[in-house]
């Protein structure tokens, strides 16, 4: 084979790439590959694989640096005998939140990296894992020569295109061939921060004087000179481009500054009743964008300091710390209020009113009145009135006392929130307006944007309004007055307020949401055609529009296959796959522990009474042949004679040593044959699934062979 | 010369109920196996769906719900199994031993 590309197909590198968003482990990957190249080829991988996560890779570089949110896998296949040493650099494109986080930093570096230059981060962190991993990859294998092939998708189509450009220590390019799927187009401006020698040129070629100068050069002069820099520079024939002609990230790419570099063989068409947004984004003035290019490049300083809370902190004046730290008061808050429903709950009538606060209030006068009838018709009930009541009241005052301090970080917080909502407000409307009279949205559906985040404010306010007469000591009902009074009828007064305010709190929250689905819900032909190009986007899109001409599709990398004239049945052949293997996995360990079964029967009691037989019928020889030392039974059961002695002459055992009972061996049979028989029924049910899929399949002898290939998960 | 026979006890009492600790711990074992692949099972199939699919829930659902009957029924034998061999083993340490004696005077014996 002498080391050619193993995975030599579109569909199978982008199935590969797919594998990097579901956060897999190693031992995970390796079965996933040897699945995928499996259904792809239909023939067992020949080599051995091994896994290296960034995760792993750069763990002590990111206690010490800002995460910026680049993520990646190297896959090295390795065959002595097939003489195959192949390694592949994915890195990952952008993911909404990352695994332990919401912040969107992955498209935090799309706006701030690619589109204004403004950071390298994680082109350097790309880097460094793949000099790591290559390095670790030829210490260890130093037999053969070492193939790399570097893959990525989205954002990791942009940084694996960029590593290519940036020849290694040695002036040799990184990898043999790149596979960019719907990439993000590197830009000028990105180029101009990692490469200096690019950036000198740039600066003389244009006689800038400052960095904000890059903006002003005219965007098609600056690509042209960059893509001429850079054809020159290396062989764009090994950088392989593949793109939906639907792509957002394609449609957006027409903007300033992004070039074309590579080659490129058509576009995939994955939806046939959509051409792309391109056009749209065409409409949006060059001016414009340059605007908010210079504008974002005042807030890289912010980024490269503090990462992604630095950057939305300077632009936005909103913390994201504040978010976490109020979403987490937030559900302290929720907790509490449950809390104390369920303690007015659990008081049977006529206690149960106490839930409003009116009826508390109602509840309160009533029961003020009792000390000063105490001897009056109604003892016992009053008697049992009071009780509940003072309980009610210390349980209260408990629950109450609990959320005071989530109270005052909630006075704290809310502020600033209300700040931030109010910045958007106000910045929403003008670039709103821009997508109306360039016909991206009606006038209507601007409106009702603005009416909900306006809705949102609103009800911000209204519970910071709540709070603040909650926490003012200048107001009679107000928290300290509540918790120290020492007069019922005030203390129950108080309560009362709490209880109404948490439940304005409640209920302004339940507007806010459904503001927010307000907002989801203003159906837009902008979104729409947005949400179809963000599907174009995505490797699930493009895997079937690779194979869209066979009867085969794909969903979450698992493949699907129709009958011959049969397209309106799908069948999952990988989970069927998965089903049957697992089963008979099961089964196989239910069998090995049902032989354990009948191995502890044997040994708990077969063995066991045989011994205990043995021992005692050892016992017995030995009294029967020695009975002199077994004397001490005549004077137990005889008295002593007169004028002599008994002497003990012979000793008889008329032993009964039955054989284990028949029963117990029928009874334990029928139980493994009850276990055996249950088994047999799972193993025919995955056999039947097999037999039934073989069957709808009979002319794709591929499939038979999927099942009987295990490839380990 | 005289004779008597007396019930002779050549082992002491035994409580033998922990045996059937492994015996248990092994049905245990199979019970969640069946459970781990109903599990399995159900993910396999949430997104997917057809008449097909219907009737391999149904039938992995009666199945899981059987064998677990089953299992419940086979500790039930274990326990009363292990409970019958503790009396069983009690009864096998005890033999009648007939004992041969004869009197010696004194007299004789100086």
């Amino acid at each position: 084979m002498c080391n050619k590309e193993l995975l030599n197909t579109d569909v199978l590198r982008a199935r590969i790439m797919d594998l990097e968003y579901e956060n897999l482990s190693e031992r995970e990957i390796e079965g996933e590959i040897r699945r995928i190249y499996f259904e792809e080829s239909g023939k067992k991988l020949p080599t051995d694989i091994s896994v290296y996560r960034s995760d792993d890779i750069l763990e002590e570089r990111r206690e010490t640096k800002i995460d910026s949110g680049f993520d990646g896998t190297v896959i090295h296949f390795q065959s002595e005998d097939q003489k195959i040493n192949q390694a592949i650099t994915i890195t990952r494109g952008s993911e909404l939140g990352e695994k332990d986080t919401w912040r969107p930093i992955d498209w935090t570096y799309n706006l701030i990296g690619i589109y204004v230059g403004g950071t390298d981060n994680q082109y350097q962190d790309a880097k460094r894992f793949d000099d790591e991993v290559s390095r670790m990859i030829q210490e260890k294998n130093d037999k053969l020569p070492l193939v790399k092939y570097g893959y990525g998708h989205s954002l990791g189509g942009n940084n694996i295109t960029i590593l290519q450009m940036m020849p290694d220590y040695e002036g040799n390019l990184r990898f043999k061939n790149v596979y960019a799927i719907n990439d993000a187009a590197p830009t000028a401006y990105q180029l101009a921060v990692i490469d200096s020698e690019f950036k000198v040129l740039v600066k003389s070629e244009f006689q800038l004087s400052t960095d904000q100068d890059i903006y002003k050069i005219p965007p098609d002069e600056l690509k042209t000179f960059t893509e001429e820099y850079y054809k020159n520079k290396i062989d764009e024939t090994t950088i392989h481009h593949l793109t939906s002609e639907e792509d957002m990230l394609y449609g957006a790419s027409s903007v300033r500054g992004f070039l074309e570099i590579g080659g490129r063989d058509g576009f995939l068409d994955t939806d046939p009743r959509f051409t792309g947004i391109r056009e749209l984004v065409d409409k949006i003035p060059d001016q414009d964008l340059r605007t908010i290019q210079m504008f974002l490049s005042n807030f890289s300083t912010e980024y490269n300091e503090d990462g992604f809370d630095g950057f939305m902190k300077t632009l936005t004046g909103f913390n994201p710390l504040v978010l976490d730290s109020a979403l987490s008061k937030w559900d302290e808050f929720s907790e509490t209020v449950k809390s104390i429903e369920n303690s007015v709950d659990g008081f049977e009538k006529p206690f149960a009113e106490l839930k409003d606060a009116d009826s508390i209030w109602s509840f309160a006068k009533e029961t003020m009145s009792l000390p000063f009838d105490l001897f009056g018709a109604n003892l016992n009930f009053q008697k049992e009135l009071v009780t509940g009541y003072s309980q009610t009241i210390a349980n209260l005052t408990v629950l109450i006392v609990e959320a005071v301090p989530t109270i005052v970080a909630m006075a704290n917080k809310i502020p600033e929130l209300i700040r931030t909502v109010k910045v958007l407000y106000k910045n929403l409307d003008p670039i709103l307006q821009a997508l109306v009279d360039v016909d991206f949205i009606s006038q209507v559906e601007k409106d009702k944007i603005i009416s909900n985040i306006k809705e949102i404010e609103t009800s911000l306010v209204e519970i910071q309004t709540t709070i603040d007469k909650l926490l003012d000591p200048s107001l009679n009902l107000s928290l300290s007055l509540t918790l120290n009074t020492m007069n019922p009828e005030e203390q129950i007064k108080g309560i009362a307020e709490f209880i109404a305010a948490f439940q304005t709190i409640k209920d302004e929250v339940s507007d806010i949401k459904e503001a927010y689905e307000g907002l989801m819900d203003v159906d837009t032909s902008f979104i729409e055609n947005f949400s179809v190009s963000a599907h174009a986007h995505g490797l699930d899109a493009v895997i079937n529009a690779l194979a869209k001409d066979k009867n085969i599709s794909y969903v979450h990398n698992d493949i699907y296959m129709s009958p011959s004239g049969k397209s309106e049945i799908k069948v999952n052949i990988s989970s069927s796959v998965r089903i049957y293997q697992k089963g008979l996995a099961i089964s196989q360990e239910k069998e090995s522990n049902v032989n354990r079964l009948k191995a502890l029967f044997d040994n708990e009691f077969i063995d066991d009474y045989q011994e205990r037989k043995q021992k005692i019928m050892s016992k017995i020889h030995t009294m029967e042949s020695n009975p002199t030392q077994y004397s001490y039974l005549l004077s137990q059961s005889l008295w002593y004679p007169v004028g002599g002695y008994y002497k003990l002459t012979n000793i008889n055992v008329n032993e009964h040593l039955p054989p284990f009972p028949a029963s117990y061996h029928q009874s334990f049979s029928q139980m493994i044959q009850t276990i055996q028989g249950e088994i047999e029924k799972e193993k025919l049910l995955v056999k039947k699934i097999r037999d039934s899929i073989e069957e709808l399949f009979s002319e794709e002898k591929k499939i038979s062979n999927m099942f009987d290939y295990h490839y380990g998960r | 010369m005289g004779s008597f026979t007396i019930k002779h006890h050549f082992a002491d009492s035994k409580e033998l109920s922990y045996k059937a600790i492994p015996l248990k711990n092994t049905i245990e074992e199979i019970r969640d196996l069946g459970t781990e692949f109903t599990t399995f099972m159900k993910k396999e199939m949430e997104n997917e769906n057809g008449k097909l699919i219907d009737a391999i829930n149904q039938e992995i659902i009666d199945q899981h719900r059987n064998h677990n009957l089953i299992l419940d029924y086979c500790e039930d034998t274990i326990t009363s199994m292990t409970n019958n061999y503790t009396d069983y083993v009690n009864d096998l340490r005890k033999q009648d031993v007939t004992l041969y004696y004869k009197f010696v005077s004194y007299v004789e014996s100086s």
